[in-house]
């Protein structure tokens, strides 16, 4: 039988209960927020405890401290290229400037 | 320096990857990377027959002002399918699937890819997506040109649908391929081969794996949506139902912009080998080389907007996606100087590959000047949606990634073939080629400049003589195609038989037979030697490891 | 416990495991990029129609959303839990544990569909369609709605799919294909369904909760 350096070794159940645990209560905590009133700052705290919660799960059951250096890349990569999507998408509809109230006087037409 | 002769520890001829088993299952149900590779070049060069088809039925209509052979319809669903069987069916895979599963294994010392099954299965889900879109163009084809552009790719009552679906599954075959390559290329590389030791072309297949395997799912994703809202009426980039079209483009193109780096990057590929192999010369950098790779590859991520100059983007955007595209040109002439001073001083034999890549150096410097150009805003305001952009990207896709696809062609026949071609139908072959490519696409970039709109099935009558030049010289450029495809099939029938190292190259396909035996090597491949080291002489049979 | 032989191409168990898993990896970027583009949709719909994408949550099936969300969060510690179970050898926990993962994913496709009935019977369809748009008439909502159905509807899919792997690799590891050495496979199959995890993570904030 062959030996596999590769193998990750066990971690212990015990922390993944505990991450699991964690992960609940994080969801609950963002359950009751949801019922104040926040306004615009609901989004981004729930957005914000999703971030945390979406780091223990590959922290802890993706254990992705413990990849080789070329899955930590393509990970990565791929979250960079999301990122780069959403922010310069989400920049194009903020920041387009309001359609003019009247259009643009017609320009001459050039003679064939 | 001398120029290095064939290395003398080649093994005696061993049952070659194509006459270990013979029957027609154990061709089509290979996992065999050679043999997938094989069965690709079958496949795509078939479209590439069937696109140049509809390019020439195009530029035959073009021949006068008004209707020549066809109707509006007819035109405006022969350049749609032109597009999709180009980029999908032909460009995309033309040079990765080809000859990058032929060789990347070889390359690194390795015996197969990571996974073997995973390869066959990508190869059997492209001809399943091919499929789709030649039900599709049974069905009637479509015409919202290959881009699908909303809304009215979302209400064209044409074969939006089966095209769409057809393109998301060729889309799933090229990501499989990336993933493939890039675990490939990381886990099976021989023992000693680091990765500043890997061959250009790999560095080349590596970097375009990532795009594909990065930005596809991209475009997957926005022919779903577009298939729903057009299947039923979803209205997702419909502005009375709050979406906005600009989005679809936003998702199209970050997508089809990296994706012309897919295009491009293995063709620069090919042209550092032969670069090197021709001018029997180490890379003036191989580093730069490297690098530039990797940063095309990036950086091609971040420049998308700017096909989307005059389609509504916030001005933000729009300078931002500018000042980015310059970017990519200076990788780009990263390579060009790097190429160019390998050559000088170089034992250079003339040979129909080099030819190819002389080619290519002139073609892709105009084709990428031009597209700097029409990445000015302020110009491309005057040029989008021209014949000169049709030109500008003809320039690189065909004048850079078909000329390359060309001399990889020539360069690995006898490799992958085991027989020579003829240098003097090959050099016909490339003369016909280049001045027929020169004849058509030059004219339109004065047709555009001027103002000819592109996707325009009448023009005014002053353009004409532009027009009749451009088809003209598509009927050189296809007479110079089928003189290749002829003296090629003559040679895979009756060329003579090519050793295992005809170009006296120091790349490391070169070290084994020709055609390679089932596991490419027949003992432990002999890396040792650099493969672009051409001062040190080839180590006696007994120095080997 | 066995097949610790490595495929023939291969040259050693642990390059094997190393490409597997890089494999898996690379392709769980593929995957992340495909749900990209929704999520870019949405960014660029919520500032286009604050007002409308907010109601749009009011009007959301929130307990049936977050119940799924502690479904799904149950699950990908379930599944975790079955590969550290894998790898002590403890192969019938594994199974077990495995089997809780898969009924709570049909769980999680269940109320996902229950969910959908809701909408419909409130005249939610996707497209705008349905006559809860003519009594709610803001823009955006229609863009909403449809966003929500595509989106969760390409997460449900990838549910089904992963109860599949989940399913076919459980059998490996009941027939003693997979283990000890080979733990990686579990694993590798474990990580879709954490991926499958955390999009929802994230779809639950923006369609449930604010």
């Amino acid at each position: 039988m062959s030996r596999n350096e590769q193998a990750l070794p066990p971690s212990s159940s015990g922390r993944v209960l505990a991450a699991g645990a964690g992960l609940l209560a994080l969801a609950a905590a963002s359950y009751a927020l949801s019922f104040v009133r926040l306004g615009a700052l609901g989004l981004g705290l729930a957005l914000a405890i999703a971030v945390l919660k979406a780091l223990v799960v590959l922290w802890v059951f993706m254990q992705f401290g413990r990849l080789p250096a070329s899955a930590k890349l393509a990970a990565l990569a791929a979250f960079f290229m999301l990122a780069l999507m959403l922010s310069l998408m989400a920049a194009d509809i903020e920041l387009r400037e309001p359609a003019p109230a009247e259009p643009p006087a017609a320009a001459p037409t050039p003679s064939p | 320096m001398t120029i290095a002769s064939e290395p003398s520890f080649l093994p005696a001829a061993q049952p070659s990857f194509a006459s270990s088993h013979t029957s027609i299952r154990s061709w089509l149900l290979s996992t065999d990377h050679k043999r997938i590779g094989v069965l690709y070049f079958f496949a795509t060069t078939l479209s590439l027959a069937l696109g140049g088809v509809f390019a020439l039925l195009l530029r035959i209509e073009h021949l006068t002002p008004g209707p020549t052979v066809m109707s509006a319809m007819t035109y405006n669903r022969l350049f749609t399918l032109h597009g999709v069987t180009m980029v999908w069916l032909f460009m995309i895979p033309s040079i990765p699937a080809t000859f990058g599963n032929f060789l990347l294994p070889i390359q690194i010392g390795a015996s197969e890819v990571a996974f073997p099954r995973l390869n066959l299965l990508s190869f059997w889900i492209y001809v399943l997506g091919a499929a789709f879109v030649l039900v599709a163009m049974w069905l009637g084809a479509l015409d919202t040109g290959w881009t699908f552009y909303t809304p009215y790719s979302v209400h064209s009552p044409s074969a939006v649908v089966p095209t769409l679906i057809g393109i998301f599954i060729v889309g799933w075959s090229t990501i499989l391929t990336g993933v493939n390559f890039i675990v490939t290329v990381h886990t099976m590389r021989a023992r000693g081969l680091g990765w500043m030791r890997m061959p250009l072309f790999t560095w080349a297949i590596y970097g375009t794996s990532i795009i594909q395997v990065l930005a596809t799912p991209v475009l997957g994703l926005s022919l779903l949506i577009v298939s729903l809202d057009h299947a039923f009426a979803w209205g997702l980039f419909d502005p009375a139902r709050g979406g906005d079209p600009v989005l679809y483009q936003h998702l199209f193109w970050f997508y089809s912009h990296p994706a012309v780096y897919i295009m491009i990057l293995p063709a620069m590929g090919v042209v550092s080998e032969v670069i090197s192999t021709f001018s029997h010369k180490n890379p003036y950098s191989y580093k730069a080389i490297v690098y530039s790779t990797l940063g095309i590859a990036f950086v091609g991520f971040l420049t998308w907007g700017h096909h989307m100059f005059v389609a509504g983007m916030s001005v933000f955007d729009a300078g931002a996606f500018g000042a980015l595209s310059m970017l990519v040109a200076i990788f780009s002439a990263v390579k060009v100087f790097t190429w160019v001073s390998t050559l000088r001083r170089g034992s250079i034999v003339l040979a129909t590959p080099l030819w190819y890549v002389f080619g290519f150096l002139i073609l892709f410097m105009f084709g990428g000047m031009t597209g700097v150009a029409v990445a000015t805003m302020s110009l491309d305001v005057h040029w989008h949606d021209t014949y000169f952009v049709v030109a500008h990207f003809h320039f690189v896709m065909v004048g850079g990634t078909l000329t390359a696809w060309l001399a990889a062609l020539h360069y690995w026949f006898p490799k992958v073939t085991g027989r020579m071609y003829s240098e003097r139908w090959g050099l016909l072959g490339f003369a016909l080629v280049f001045s027929g490519f020169f004849g058509t696409f030059v004219p339109q970039f004065l047709l555009g400049n001027a103002g000819m709109p592109r996707r325009y099935y009448e023009y005014p009558a002053r353009f004409q003589l532009l027009h009749v030049a451009s088809t003209l010289g598509s009927w050189v450029l296809a007479a110079g195609m089928l003189l290749t495809l002829a003296y090629l099939l003559h040679a895979l029938c009756f060329g003579r038989r090519a050793g295992g190292n005809p170009w006296a190259s120091r790349c490391f396909e070169w070290r084994t037979s020709s055609p390679p035996p089932e596991k490419n090597f027949t003992a432990q491949p002999e890396l040792g030697l650099d493969a672009y080291d051409y001062t040190t002489a080839w180590p006696a049979p007994e120095e080997r490891a | 416990m066995n097949g610790a032989r490595h495929a023939a191409h291969f040259e050693s168990l642990a390059q094997q495991d190393h490409a597997t898993r890089l494999g898996m990896w690379v392709f769980l970027g593929s995957e992340l990029l495909l749900f990209a583009g929704l999520f870019a949709l949405y960014a660029a719909g919520r500032i286009a129609h604050p007002a409308a994408f907010h109601e749009g949550v009011a009007h959301a099936e929130k307990s049936i959303g977050s119940l799924n969300t502690a479904v799904l969060l149950t699950s990908s510690t379930t599944v975790a839990l079955a590969v550290e179970s894998l790898r002590r050898d403890r192969r019938a926990l594994s199974i077990a544990l495995l089997a809780v993962t898969i009924a709570l994913g049909a769980t999680f496709f269940g109320l996902k569909l229950t969910e959908y009935g809701a909408h419909f019977r409130a005249g939610i369809y996707p497209g705008g369609a349905g006559n809860f748009f003519t009594s709610h008439a803001a823009p955006g909502l229609p863009l909403f709605w449809t966003l929500y159905f595509v989106t969760t509807g390409l997460h449900a899919a990838h549910v089904c799919v992963g109860l599949g792997v989940l399913g076919l690799t459980a059998q490996a590891v009941a027939r003693g294909k997979i283990g000890g050495e080979r733990a990686y496979v579990l694993e590798n199959a474990a990580l879709y369904w954490h991926l499958v995890d955390l999009i929802w993570i994230f779809l639950w904030p923006l369609y449930y909760l604010a």
